[in-house]
């Protein structure tokens, strides 16, 4: 009888203590979770986020010199020139990527727009008229040109052009900056020195390349160029029959440093 | 159901369930205390919880003004574009929790010459204004700069300093958006930008849009040297532009670009006597340096190519040109560094700055500033 009494007991005693672990266990567990939740929640608390207004990252420069078709890299030659004979170049200058140019182009672009100039350097050797002139829909007069070719899909094309200035100071500047660097302190001794023209304005507006996107494809600008030379009035031909001028086109994208300008436009209007 | 079916239940009940019952309520009374103090110290813990939180709101509630309950720890707040109404109203604008994508930071950016501009809608949301405005911003290019203001209040005692993590968030030309930035309306990694071209740019624009907290006037540029706290130092000691030198105060590393590694920190006070904190206004300056020239020397060295290889490259140059070195094409460090330039031009439409502010406790430590 007392046996079985004690056995009673210790199956008693058994099952409380599982309980009493239970229950500790239990309140541990909770405390963990509370601890945490809090701990986690104060965290949280602790941090936040700032954004700053959105703006539109520029499209890079991409600068192309084409030949008169607008879709091939342009390959300069001039060939011989004879005594009274004019030869004409059309150039074109576009900010998509032409066949047979390097590098990576884009084919997924944004909105962009940016000013460039067009640089002919050339030789001084033979006494030649360089004579550069614009696209032009309008021009007329004796400073204007029309040309027609075919272009390479035997579409007929015209184009009007108009002659430009180059700019004084600026071609001034790099020419001088050019040949000194070129020849050193020996500029005055030197007879073919380069000549640098640059132009950068046609009818008193900056050249510039537009690229829009419309319905995801991207539509590039094209701009056409007239080079015209020609020999100077009243020169000796004889006296430069075995001499040669070289010439030399570039586009430069206006990537000058970015510098503060004060002045800002606002409009608004009350809803 | 006969006599001695129910005397087998009995017996059966006798042996085998009434001894468990027995167990069972033997010392019912323990058992159910137990149960009772485990309840009643969950019910103390939460309410302890709830109380300690309330009782920090409460306090904030008072000093601040505030009538709804609050359990923030930090009043964030940032300066507004200075055309809006709510700008002029108020130049800091709070921004509370969920609201980071309305209530937007001022870049506090100039217009630049030579740089495309657009007309961009003014930050009319803010402050419930009416008015619909434009105005005539800068696109980001090499060489753009301003300054972000964020104005820090600790809304606890405890909460003592501190931290400022920037970072960038690119919308890319296809409509997708860099991870951490909020993708409303635009499609989800369905675009033509690849996901290893997004992994260059996102290596890329930390370390072409740079991030630090002083910025100081160079005065004559072609000494070289600039005066920084009445001391002369090179200024190509620094990431510099024309105009500027930059470098922190607060930041371990106080001439490289502030970033994960390296965060802004400082102290926040409380004043006890009103019981509430005071406020710091804290100015980032930001900039995408034009050119590899314009990257401090320290930085240079850690990056040159005729260096020992170094993980920071990816930061600064692209990626494919650098590996068309090892066919033998030759690129410059400043080549490649224009050359990533003109990658994240070309894939990324769109920017903003982003910044996690975190407050926390630095019990016993004072605040140190050294002249970097």
């Amino acid at each position: 009888m007392n046996k079985d009494r004690q056995n009673k007991r210790q199956v008693h005693n058994d099952y409380y203590k599982r309980g009493c672990q239970m229950i500790v266990a239990m309140a541990l567990v909770m405390i963990l979770i509370l601890v945490l939740v809090t701990y986690a929640w104060y965290t949280f608390l602790l941090k936040r986020q700032v954004n700053s207004e959105e703006r539109d990252v520029m499209q890079p420069y991409y600068l192309y010199l084409v030949d008169k078709n607008g879709t091939d890299v342009l390959n300069l030659t001039v060939g011989n020139l004879h005594p009274g004979e004019t030869k004409q170049i059309v150039i074109g200058v576009t900010n998509q990527k032409p066949n047979g140019a390097s590098g990576s182009g884009y084919t997924i672009a944004k909105d962009s727009q940016f000013n460039y100039e067009l640089e002919l350097a050339h030789t001084s050797n033979l006494p030649l008229n360089y004579t550069v002139f614009a696209e032009k829909d309008d021009a007329t007069g004796e400073n204007s040109r029309t040309l027609e070719w075919t272009d390479k899909n035997g579409t007929p094309v015209s184009k009007t052009f108009e002659k430009l200035s180059r700019n004084e100071s600026t071609s001034s500047t790099v020419s001088s900056k050019n040949n000194t660097e070129m020849y050193s302190d020996n500029v005055s001794n030197t007879v073919n020195l380069g000549t640098y023209d640059i132009y950068d304005k046609t009818s008193g507006s900056d050249f510039q390349l537009n690229s829009k996107v419309e319905n995801n494809n991207v539509v590039f600008d094209l701009n056409y160029y007239l080079i015209e030379l020609s020999w100077q009035e009243g020169i000796q031909f004889s006296d430069y029959l075995k001499e040669t001028d070289l010439m030399y086109v570039i586009v430069n994208a206006m990537q000058l440093e970015p510098q503060e300008n004060e002045t800002t436009t606002t409009s608004a209007e009350s809803q | 159901m006969g006599k001695k079916h129910r005397e087998t239940l009995k017996e059966n009940f006798t042996k085998n369930y009434l001894p468990q019952l027995r167990v069972l309520f033997q010392d019912w009374d323990i058992k159910v205390m137990s149960y009772v103090m485990l309840v009643i110290v969950m019910v103390a813990m939460i309410a302890a919880t709830v109380a300690w939180f309330t009782h920090m709101s409460s306090a904030l509630a008072a000093g601040l003004g505030i009538t709804t309950a609050s359990n923030e720890s930090l009043k964030v707040e940032v300066k507004q574009e200075k055309n809006t109404a709510a700008a002029e109203n108020s130049q800091f604008v709070e921004v509370r929790e969920g609201e980071e994508d309305t209530i937007l930071a001022d870049l506090e950016m100039p217009v630049f010459d030579n740089v495309e501009s657009y007309e961009a809608p003014v930050n009319a949301a803010s402050g419930g204004s009416t008015e619909s405005s434009t105005q005539t911003v800068s696109k980001l290019a090499p060489g753009v700069y301003g300054s972000v203001t964020i104005r820090l209040t600790a809304l606890r005692p405890e909460v003592d300093h501190y931290k400022i993590t920037p970072s960038v968030l690119m919308t890319y030309v296809d409509g997708t958006v860099s991870s951490g930035i909020s993708a409303s309306g635009s499609e989800e990694s369905t675009g033509t930008v690849t996901g290893e071209m997004k992994t260059q740019l996102e290596n890329l624009v930390k370390g072409h849009m740079l991030f630090f907290e002083q910025r100081v006037n160079i005065t004559d540029s072609s000494t070289g040297k600039v005066i920084v706290n009445g001391e002369e130092k090179e200024i190509s000691d620094y990431v510099h532009c024309d105009k500027y030198i930059f470098y922190n105060m607060n930041a371990d590393n106080k001439l490289a670009p502030l970033s994960d590694n390296n965060p802004l920190t400082g102290a926040l006070s409380w004043n006890s006597s009103t019981n509430e904190g005071n406020s710091e206004a804290v100015t980032l300056y930001w900039y995408w340096p034009y050119e590899y020239t314009n990257l401090s020397s320290g930085i240079q060295s850690t990056i040159q190519l005729s260096g020992t290889s170094s993980d920071d490259r990816k930061l600064y140059f692209d990626q494919d040109r650098m590996q068309e070195m090892s066919t033998g094409i030759q690129w410059t460090e400043t080549q490649l560094y224009d050359y990533a330039d003109t990658k994240i031009g070309t894939y990324v439409k769109s920017m903003k700055l982003h910044f996690e502010v975190e407050g926390y406790h630095e019990q016993g430590q004072a605040e140190q500033t050294t002249s970097p």
